[in-house]
């Protein structure tokens, strides 16, 4: 069966002067469509490594990495960007809006980038706020906004293209337990909605979230364990 | 292009967000322009008066003169020259087909009375019947004296509209009435219309007297300019051959002598004009320039700091999509609107300070399109020259770095 991401032999090292770190070492992985995919491990065992290549913010030194079945791992610089701007989601830990600007426009973001026009843009984002029901805050600014509500505009900008992927670094580590919950239950609706989902957690409670956690522990996997 | 509006959009947060510093950074811009605005304002008005009163020396006239009129300085040679006369009049007059007026022309300064009415220091000028023709002055009241009168040396006169003016009262009819030029009596048969002035020097407070009633006065011997006019403009090139040879040959110059004469133009003092100002205006160009270079300098500074300082938020733009292309462009406009603010109030100072020295002073000023315009593209290619490297730098900005940067 085909996979919506094959990961191949895929090798990451950062040369930090005199020193190399081999963030992962010849993974090879695959994530289904559908997928609700947790990632545990210590810190250093090459979580975030993992998912800024699954989101092309960061190439591979050495492996091929295919999505739909197309070697992404040789696509341009502008290429690389249309692909995070339609297929990928990213949700931060650090929410990362743009300050002095308006939840509204945050979320109209990815859509400028991907050239929609104006009228749609202001629709799409609109129910993308709707979405994660923050339509009474349209026009607040992230300093005008509290944490929880910060990561649910991040969300609906995650959401608004309709990607294929959603990547999730921590998202609740910034948030108190019940904030979180509130995250989590959003994140589980989108996976639902049958959107796949990969989430970096140090949680236990948020992995069980996933129907897929996997453990990785010095680049390499650990466990990969099933749910229900 | 959406993400142009965006741009503009994030331009527009990120300048405002920091005022003065934005202020502080188009300083050297708004310098700059002032400057050039300034100078290029000051030197087009004053273009624009010299070349209208050269005009005035009618485009289409030759001058024939002992002296040239641009002489760099060598007068000794100059003054062994012999005195244009009548004779060389009479040349022209003869041997040059393509001259359709030949008007010489002699001065003296004396004083003018009229009953007990006396003026000191009035031009006299000793012409003939197509003086009119040549200069575009023609008789407001009364008539120009004719070729008869010129020939019969009477005693008759037009005056200046500024001589009639201090002579007679308001109203008072001059004509037929006797004036004394330096103690000749002559008779007043016409008033010239109001001319203004040339160079700061007028040219109504003139009495004309026919040639050779003034050279009967005051002798044949006092050097003679000679206007020579052609049929239509495009014959003036050969007119001039013309000139030059009927005078060469009324004058007996071999041919290895160098004229002993000057033929001059309006062309030739606008020449000159435009040769000097060029150097002028080139030099203050230089000079602007430099200041701009300074103020794009800073700008390149400045910009500096403004992509450290948003370093994450490229990371961010980078990670939902933006292309190298959308972060270059978004610097550049932000670069661009910095140094069109800048060029905007600069042209505004400069516009206002031109006007402001030509209010004070005798200079003229112009506003001129061109000037602006100077001022837009010079601050432009600097603000794009000064742009390039920061706004590259934030382009090419790793995209994971660029988000935790801190």
């Amino acid at each position: 069966m085909n996979h919506l991401i094959e990961l191949s032999k895929i090798n990451r090292i950062y040369k930090l002067g005199e020193l190399s770190v081999h963030a992962l070492r010849d993974f090879d992985f695959t994530i289904d469509e559908g997928e609700y995919l947790a990632i545990m491990g210590p810190s250093g065992s090459g979580k975030s490594t993992l998912l800024n290549i699954l989101g092309l913010l960061d190439q591979p030194t050495s492996g091929d990495y295919f999505f739909n079945g197309q070697n992404v791992t040789t696509f341009t610089e502008s290429r690389l960007a249309n692909f995070r701007n339609q297929q990928v989601g990213f949700i931060f830990q650090t929410f990362n809006l743009l300050p002095r600007t308006n939840a509204l426009h945050n979320v109209e973001l990815p859509l400028i980038y991907g050239r929609k026009p104006l009228s749609l843009r202001k629709k799409l984002a609109r129910e993308a706020l709707d979405a994660v029901g923050l339509s009474d805050r349209l026009h607040h600014k992230p300093n005008e906004l509290s944490g929880g509500q910060r990561q649910r505009v991040a969300i609906a900008r995650a959401i608004v293209n309709e990607p294929q992927i959603i990547l999730a670094d921590e998202p609740t580590g910034n948030l108190d337990s019940k904030t979180g919950a509130e995250i989590m239950e959003i994140i589980d609706n989108i996976h639902h909605k049958g959107n796949t989902v990969v989430l970096i957690t140090h949680e236990e409670y948020i992995a069980e979230h996933a129907n897929r956690i996997v453990t990785l522990l010095d680049g390499r996997i650990k466990s990969d364990t099933r749910l229900k | 292009m959406y993400f142009l509006i965006e741009s503009l959009r994030t331009a527009y947060y990120s300048l405002s967000k920091h005022r003065l510093r934005a202020i502080l950074t188009t300083l050297g811009i708004v310098i700059g322009i002032t400057t050039i605005i300034t100078i290029v304002s000051l030197i087009d008005g004053l273009k624009k008066t010299v070349t209208g009163e050269f005009s005035q020396l009618g485009t289409n006239v030759l001058y024939v003169s002992k002296y040239p009129w641009i002489s760099h300085g060598k007068w000794y040679v100059y003054r062994k020259r012999k005195a244009i006369t009548m004779e060389e009049v009479n040349a022209i007059q003869e041997r040059c087909p393509s001259a359709a007026y030949v008007v010489p022309i002699v001065d003296a300064y004396t004083e003018v009375k009229y009953g007990s009415r006396k003026l000191e220091a009035i031009e006299i000028t000793g012409t003939n019947e197509f003086y009119p023709q040549v200069n575009g002055a023609y008789p407001e009241q009364g008539r120009f004296f004719s070729a008869s009168e010129v020939n019969h040396k009477q005693r008759v006169c037009v005056l200046g509209w500024g001589v009639y003016n201090n002579l007679f009262d308001h109203g008072e009819d001059p004509l037929g009435k006797w004036i004394r030029v330096s103690g000749i009596k002559v008779r007043i048969i016409g008033v010239l219309q109001k001319r203004g002035s040339v160079f700061g020097e007028s040219r109504d407070n003139m009495v004309l007297v026919p040639i050779d009633t003034f050279q009967k006065h005051y002798g044949r011997r006092i050097n003679i300019t000679i206007q020579v006019m052609p049929y239509n403009p495009e014959q003036l090139e050969q007119l001039e051959d013309e000139t030059v040879i009927a005078l060469r040959q009324v004058r007996r110059l071999h041919s290895w002598e160098e004229d002993d004469f000057s033929i001059n133009s309006q062309d030739v003092l606008l020449q000159e004009f435009k040769r000097t100002t060029k150097a002028l205006f080139a030099a203050m160009v230089a000079i602007s320039a430099l200041s701009l270079l300074v103020g794009g300098i800073g700008i390149m500074n400045i910009m500096l700091i403004s992509v450290t300082e948003r370093t994450r938020e490229i990371g961010i733009r980078k990670a939902i999509g933006a292309k190298r292309g959308h972060i270059l462009l978004q610097f550049l406009i932000e670069v661009l609107i910095l140094c069109w603010v800048g060029c905007l109030i600069g042209a505004s100072l400069g516009f206002g300070l031109a006007g402001f020295i030509s209010a004070v002073t005798p200079l003229p000023s112009a506003i001129s399109v061109k000037a602006g315009f100077l001022g837009l593209i010079f601050s432009s290619s600097v603000a794009l020259f000064f742009g390039i490297y920061p706004a590259g730098k934030a382009a090419n900005l790793n995209p994971i770095e660029a988000l935790h940067y801190e």
